[in-house]
This record gives structure tokens, C-alpha cells and sequence, in this order.
């Protein structure tokens, strides 16, 4: 970190109220405290993998070294800088299926929220505005939904429309959609009270002009917010998917589909299952603090969840 | 509160034609003959009249909503098809598998409240000490760490390398010694949500003026925790036990699929691996009717547990 200072001069513009909204913490450790600096390189690392994995990968993850089958870590006995994170039972570096693994949940993660959190949020604007039939329409239909086992809907429609990219991203993106309609629309509620929401309505302004220029700006911090701590959920459903194989299609390597494969060799390469898990466990984790923090600052009262 | 509770079983009664219009919407929207879907080798071995027969028989030449009526009719009465990989009725395949599911389910959630509860409330009245970064560990790592990875490892320490359990069989009798390491891994996931929202209602109802009177009064400090302040803080959890159901549900398929437990959970799970269609549906039904039931009933307690509600 490049910001260790010491004594308690505190840095940063003040506003005009005299409020240092960016005070520099003492040390390093402070400034980790303080802000979600594991978080944010955690997932930083994430998409940089997930973009370069083609360079970053040692070697090929779908090529198999029979030479080195079940060559465990290099740190471990046996273990060479070959395989530096093993090999699996056909001879496959963990290390580079790993890589391109980020890149299978980076890319679903990506897609899944986008996708979801717009939808989630368009309804959740429309139901919130409009109210009456439509809003009740919208919200028993939410309602419904949220109250079906998701992973039985999920592995009937796998089942039944076959596995595929597509189908696992729009499975996903189903996912959070409940989550941001709620959120949304009860933000709404109490936004299109507001007196400048009126006042763009006595202008002639259309009901489609007002949601997107007047209502979305004012629930976007919540939308954030709420993408944020779906992240989390998203990369474990994914990885759930994938372990009970109705996820991404073999043979592309995913980090929920290495923890299947490596359940059936743990006599003889635990790291094959191991370590895709703690990949999938950082991630989570990093979305997590970050949501929360994000939440903390942006938005105090939806705390209450906790 | 009677209205409350009309409304209340007609929404359980719409998430369960929810659960079945997309189970037949899939079997008839998939873009492929919904025959296949019931039929093993598709076309080996049957015969030109025999593949007719299971059309009329599933009213194919009907309207779309004709043939759903039809479907839920069956379905009602029990009949869900044959399984393709084991070639026998749904229901008894799933009749057999239900109590297995029943009984992991119900220890599990024991653990995961009688854990995850006073968890909280240590956590909440020891704020700040080693008990509250050790409760809050626990949770986090319960909700960050995928189940699937924590069974395997589960299995890896304690049956492979200690060998303190076994993994893989349901055991003679109760199978007591088999049940730990599922259940604690079952368990986990709602024991991190409890301790969580009991921690944050605990730490409120703690700031709150009565149990400052309590306190001024000079009630013990047991009095005060536990008569005054557990009680009101008990409430959040209650209110979220429904959501927590939900994952609870993914757990008790992920579960049962590392452990080898012959429950609904990892037969849908092997569906999954073997198109069986029938199958999956009859589990998806199991699981829609088990959640829509506890949730009812959660609803239900909650009105007995806190006599301020007045449902309109």
C-alpha cells in the first residue's frame, strides 16, 4: 500500500460542510479496514484472469499429461513446478483449469446480472409507478417465484432444454431478479411522491421520459448495491450447478465441475477438489464484504437485513 | 387472521400450479416430442402402435391446457409415469426415498437453529470479544463457503483421514453416528443465517428502553438476556426462517448427492445424470409441497409466537 502515513494529519478534500469524506487512515492496516481493498483486488484478479486466461494459462486445460497424473503441488511430495498447482487423474494442470475457470464464472457472472438485474429493475420501476393492477400483477408473479425450490426449477429445465451456456445464464439471471423488484419498488413508492417527479408530470413529461431521466438515477445506488451482494449467490448457484452437472458442459473446465470430478479421486488427488473450492470461496467472499460495504455507504437503512 | 390465513393457503396453493405448470410447460416446451421425455430408448423397441398409444394415452392431439388438465389429474391421483432408468412407478420409488429425506432434513434443521440461535445471542451480548469473531466466523464462512466443497472436505478429515465418521451409508437403526457429518454440513448454511439475524434483532432489542429499565431495576443479567430480551429478538429470525428454507432446500440436493444418502435430493440429483425426466418432476413436486408446507406452518407459529400481529 502506498499509503502508509504516519501521525494524524488526515488528507483529502473537505466539502462544504468541513467533512472529510476521504480521510486517509494512519497505516496500512487502517486503510484495509476501511475500505474493501482485499475485496476489490480479489475480484479485480478475477476479471484480469478471466480475460488473459489464454496467456496466464501454463498450459492447456483440456490437454491431458499422462506423464504427470496425479502429480500433487509443488510444495507437496512428488510435486514439480510443471503442475505447480497438480495435476488431475488425466494428467490436466489444476493451475490452468483453474484459469479458465475464472473466465467460465467471470463471463456467467457478468451476463447473469446484467441480464437480471435490469429485468429486476425495470419491473421493479414499472410495478412502483404505475401501481395498481400492474404493480399487483408484477409483485404476485415475483411472489410465486421466489416461493419454488430454485434448484429443482433449475435441474427440470437443464434436463429438459439440454445444458448449455445460454440456458445456465438465463437460469441465473432468473436468480436475482426478485431480489432487485422488491428493492426497487419500494424505493419508487416513495420517490414518485416527490414533489420534482410532478412537477416533470404537469411539464408533459411521457411516463417512459419519467422513469428513465427522474426515477432510474434515484434507485441506481440501490441497484448497485444490490448486483453487488447478488454476486455471491450467483457464483455459488453456478458452482452448484456445475458440481451436480447442469451447469456449464463438459469438458469445459468450471469451478464447480472440478470439485465434482475431483469428489470421486480424493484418495488420491485432494487438490484436484480442494483448491477450485477456495477459488469459488474467495469470490464469494470478496462480493460479499464488498456488497456490504457499498450497502454501508450507500444506503444505511437497508442494513436491517444484516 | 382468518382472511390472513385464506389468503395464506391460496398463495401455497399457487406456488404448487406454479410448480406444475412448469414442470408440464417443460415436458411440452422443449422443442422435442414430449414422448421422449417418457420413453428411455427413444424408438428402440417400441413399435410404431405402441408409440400411438402413449400419444393418445398423454392426449397429444388435445389443446395444450386439455393436456395439463389431464397431466395434473394424474399427478394428483399419484400417478407421475415410470421412471426411464429404473422402470418403476415414480411414486414408489419416491415413497421410498422420502423418509430418508425427512429425517436428514429434520436433524439438520435442528442443528442449524439450536446452533445458530444462542450463537447469536452470545455474539450479540459478548460483542466485541473473542465469542463475537468466533460466532461471526462461523457464519461467514457458513454462507461463503459452497456446501458441496465443505461435504466433501467434511468427508475427506473426518471419514477418510481421522476416520471418526462414516460416509456413504444411512447406518443400521437410527444411524446416529451417520447422520453427524451431513447434518453439520446441512446444517451449516441456516446456522450461519440464524446466528446472523438473531445477532443484528438481539443488538437492537439490547439498546432498547425497556431492557434498560429491566437492567435499572436490577434484574440479573441472566433475567434480562433471556426473559426480557431473547424472546422480542426471536421475532427476525422467525420472519426470515422462510428464505432460509429456500437454500435450505439446494443443501439437502447437494448433500445428499456427496453423502451417497438415499433421499429425494440426490435421486433428482442422479436424474439430472440420467435425463429422467419423470423423476425429476415427482422431486420438484416433493420439494414444492415440503417447502409451501413449512412455510405455512412458520406462518402460522408466528402469529401464536408474537400476539401484537393482527393480520387483516
Amino acid at each position: 500500500m502506498a499509503t502508509i502515513v504516519t501521525g494524524t494529519r488526515s488528507f483529502g478534500r473537505s466539502d462544504r460542510n468541513g467533512n472529510r469524506w476521504i480521510a486517509w487512515p494512519v497505516s496500512a492496516f487502517g486503510f484495509i479496514r476501511k475500505y474493501p481493498v482485499i475485496p476489490i483486488f480479489i475480484l479485480a484478479l478475477l476479471v484480469f484472469t478471466a480475460v488473459f486466461a489464454d496467456f496466464l494459462a501454463p498450459a492447456d486445460p483440456l490437454k491431458s499429461d499422462l506423464y504427470a497424473r496425479n502429480q500433487p503441488p509443488f510444495l507437496f511430495p512428488g510435486g514439480s513446478f510443471d503442475h505447480i498447482l497438480g495435476a488431475d487423474p488425466i494428467g490436466r494442470d489444476t493451475l490452468s483449469r483453474i484459469i479458465h475457470g475464472a473466465r467460465v464464472s467471470a463471463v456467467v457472472m457478468a451476463v447473469a446480472l446484467a441480464v437480471g438485474i435490469s429485468l429486476g429493475t425495470a419491473m421493479g420501476l414499472v410495478a412502483g409507478y404505475f401501481g395498481g393492477a400492474v404493480d399487483e400483477i408484477i409483485m404476485r408473479v415475483v411472489d410465486v417465484w421466489a416461493a419454488l425450490p430454485y434448484i429443482m426449477v433449475a435441474l427440470v429445465i437443464v434436463v429438459t432444454l439440454g445444458q448449455s451456456f445460454l440456458v445456465l445464464v438465463l437460469l441465473l439471471a432468473l436468480l436475482s431478479w426478485t431480489g432487485a423488484v422488491r428493492l426497487v419498488r419500494a424505493e419508487v413508492l416513495s420517490l414518485r411522491t416527490r414533489d420534482y417527479v410532478a412537477y416533470a408530470q404537469s411539464t408533459g413529461a411521457s411516463n417512459v421520459r419519467i422513469l428513465y431521466r427522474h426515477l432510474l438515477p434515484g434507485v441506481l445506488n440501490l441497484v448497485v448495491v444490490t448486483a453487488t451482494l447478488s454476486m455471491g449467490s450467483i457464483i455459488l448457484t453456478e458452482a452448484t450447478l456445475s458440481f451436480l452437472g447442469a451447469g456449464i458442459p463438459p469438458p469445459h473446465p468450471s469451478w464447480g465441475s472440478m470439485v465434482s470430478q475431483g469428489r470421486s479421486y480424493l484418495n488420491d488427488a485432494w487438490w484436484v477438489a480442494t483448491i477450485p473450492g477456495i477459488c469459488i470461496f474467495l469470490v464469494v467472499m470478496a462480493g460479499n464484504f464488498l456488497g456490504d460495504w457499498l450497502r454501508d455507504r450507500f444506503d444505511p437503512r437497508l442494513r436491517q437485513l444484516g | 387472521m382468518r382472511s390472513f390465513l385464506i389468503r395464506r393457503i391460496l398463495y401455497s396453493f399457487a406456488a404448487i400450479i406454479a410448480g406444475t405448470v412448469i414442470i408440464f410447460g417443460m415436458s411440452r416446451a422443449s422443442g422435442v416430442d414430449p414422448r421422449y421425455l417418457y420413453v428411455s430408448e427413444a424408438g428402440y423397441g417400441l413399435s410404431t402402435e405402441q408409440w400411438d398409444a402413449l400419444g393418445s394415452e398423454m392426449h397429444l392431439d388435445d389443446p395444450i391446457y386439455v393436456q395439463y388438465g389431464f397431466w395434473a389429474w394424474d399427478a394428483m391421483h399419484g400417478d407421475l409415469g415410470d421412471s426411464l432408468t429404473a422402470q418403476r412407478p415414480v411414486t414408489t420409488i419416491l415413497k421410498e426415498r422420502f423418509p430418508n429425506t425427512l429425517r436428514l432434513a429434520a436433524v439438520g434443521w435442528l442443528f442449524g437453529t439450536m446452533v445458530g440461535v444462542p450463537l447469536g445471542v452470545v455474539s450479540a451480548v459478548k460483542r466485541g470479544t473473542i465469542w463475537d469473531y468466533f460466532a461471526r466466523g462461523f457464519a461467514l464462512l457458513g454462507q461463503t463457503l459452497p456446501t458441496f466443497w465443505v461435504g466433501i472436505m467434511a468427508i475427506l478429515i473426518f471419514s477418510v483421514q481421522l476416520g471418526w465418521f462414516p460416509s456413504g451409508t444411512t447406518g443400521d437403526g437410527l444411524g446416529l453416528k451417520n447422520l453427524v457429518l451431513p447434518s453439520i454440513v446441512l446444517g451449516w448454511l441456516p446456522a450461519a443465517g440464524y446466528m446472523r439475524l438473531t445477532r443484528t434483532s438481539m443488538l437492537e432489542v439490547l439498546d432498547s428502553e425497556y431492557v434498560k429499565l429491566a437492567r435499572a431495576k436490577g434484574l440479573s443479567n441472566r433475567a434480562v438476556i433471556w426473559k426480557h430480551a431473547f424472546r422480542n429478538a426471536l421475532l427476525a429470525p422467525l420472519t426470515f426462517s422462510a428464505l432460509l428454507f429456500v437454500g435450505f432446500i439446494t443443501g439437502t440436493v447437494v448433500t445428499e448427492t456427496i453423502f451417497s444418502w438415499p433421499g429425494v435430493g440426490r435421486l433428482a440429483a442422479d436424474a439430472v445424470f440420467g435425463n429422467d425426466f419423470p423423476i425429476l418432476a415427482g422431486a420438484m413436486l416433493v420439494f414444492v409441497m415440503l417447502y409451501v408446507l413449512v412455510t405455512l406452518l412458520l406462518d402460522i407459529v408466528y402469529i401464536f409466537v408474537d400476539p401484537r400481529i393482527k393480520y387483516a
